[in-house]
């Protein structure tokens, strides 16, 4: 330990003095070096990594929010019935419209983009309506019969055309 | 990977990178260059750096031995000797001092300015410059004591600070 101590003590003072007189960079070249530092390339992309993450952040704490409330169902909820709406309204028109008897008082009409407002408001029979299938004989006794079905002779205009018979296959 | 860095106070390190190059090439236009051209390589390739292997200072220091080394490898008659400058009688007892002190360790061998280059000019530790010459620390620190003994020589054999013909030749690496 003494021989160490002695070492290092040994050539201090010329120790310093290299330290002390070292060579030093003229004043005009140092500003010139120090000037010709370019910024960090990567200092605009850690902010802008920065900016996603606080936002990132913030997206989680509302939706932790919205988890502790039940906001998550019911945002569900309402997304589920605004596109089953949504699909209604597009689905329509490709859709065959559903014919009904003249006599019936279904709100089915016409829309100027071809769909259907039943679509809308009422895609099916009213429950009161659908066991009761008035008119063009089949099965009313309360609407005037005009014989088997497709037969509107007397009542042009107010039967469906019959459906074709179905073709069975030869043997 | 770059993780932090390496040039973030730039006009801390740079002093130090003049220092050691001026300490291996003399002051002058050299050492202005070859400083010059290592902070231009250092800014360029600043993503490369990586903390683990090594600190800001070890990194730039490796960076001036190689323009050091292409330097020399350009100009074969490089003199080891600083620059004459002027000496006059009214030159104050300090400049002559330091003077005195850059010429002697001019008359060192390339492997003792290297160290004392590395040691007293860019300021590392015997480990860092362990790290950068491939020795263990203390090997550097018995190699730094026996450079100082060899300078402290050439400094009481030349206390007038007269230039003395170079005995150790071009500077290579």
């Amino acid at each position: 330990m003494r021989l160490f101590r002695h070492r290092t003590n040994e050539y201090g003072e010329l120790e310093c003095q290299l330290r002390s007189d070292r060579p030093r960079p003229s004043r005009e070249l140092l500003d010139q070096l120090v000037a010709d530092a370019p910024a960090r390339p990567g200092t605009r992309g850690n902010l802008v990594a920065g900016r996603l993450a606080l936002a990132g952040l913030l997206t989680l704490i509302l939706l932790g929010a919205l988890a502790a409330t039940g906001g998550v169902g019911q945002v569900a909820s309402g997304g589920r019935f605004a596109a089953e709406q949504v699909k209604a309204v597009v689905a329509a028109p490709f859709t065959t419209p559903k014919k009904t008897g003249s006599t019936s008082t279904s709100t089915n009409a016409a829309v100027p983009n071809g769909g259907s407002l039943s679509a809308l408001a009422a895609p099916a029979d009213p429950p009161g309506q659908d066991q009761y299938k008035p008119g063009c004989g089949r099965g009313d006794p309360n609407e005037p019969h005009t014989g088997p079905p497709g037969n509107h002779n007397g009542f042009p205009g107010r039967c469906p055309p019959s459906a074709p018979p179905p073709v069975t296959p030869l043997p | 990977m770059a993780r932090g860095d390496p040039l973030a106070r730039p006009e801390k390190l740079i002093p130090l990178v003049y220092a050691y190059v001026a300490y291996r090439l003399g002051s002058g236009p050299d050492a202005d260059d070859v400083t010059s051209e290592t902070m231009e390589h250092a800014y360029r390739y600043r993503e490369r750096y990586d903390s683990a292997k090594g600190e800001p200072m070890a990194w730039l220091i490796g960076i001036a031995r190689n323009c050091i080394a292409d330097l020399v490898a350009r100009r074969d008659d490089i003199v080891d000797e600083p620059a004459p400058e002027s000496v006059t009688e009214e030159m104050e007892e300090q400049a002559m001092r330091r003077l005195s002190l850059t010429r002697a360790v001019a008359r060192l061998d390339e492997r003792e300015r290297e160290l004392i280059a590395l040691r007293y000019g860019a300021d590392l530790t015997a480990r860092q410059i362990g790290s950068v010459l491939g020795l263990r620390p203390n090997a550097v620190e018995v190699a730094l004591h026996r450079a100082l003994g060899r300078l402290r020589v050439e400094l009481q054999q030349d206390p007038s600070g007269e230039l003395r013909p170079s005995t150790s030749g071009a500077v290579r690496f």
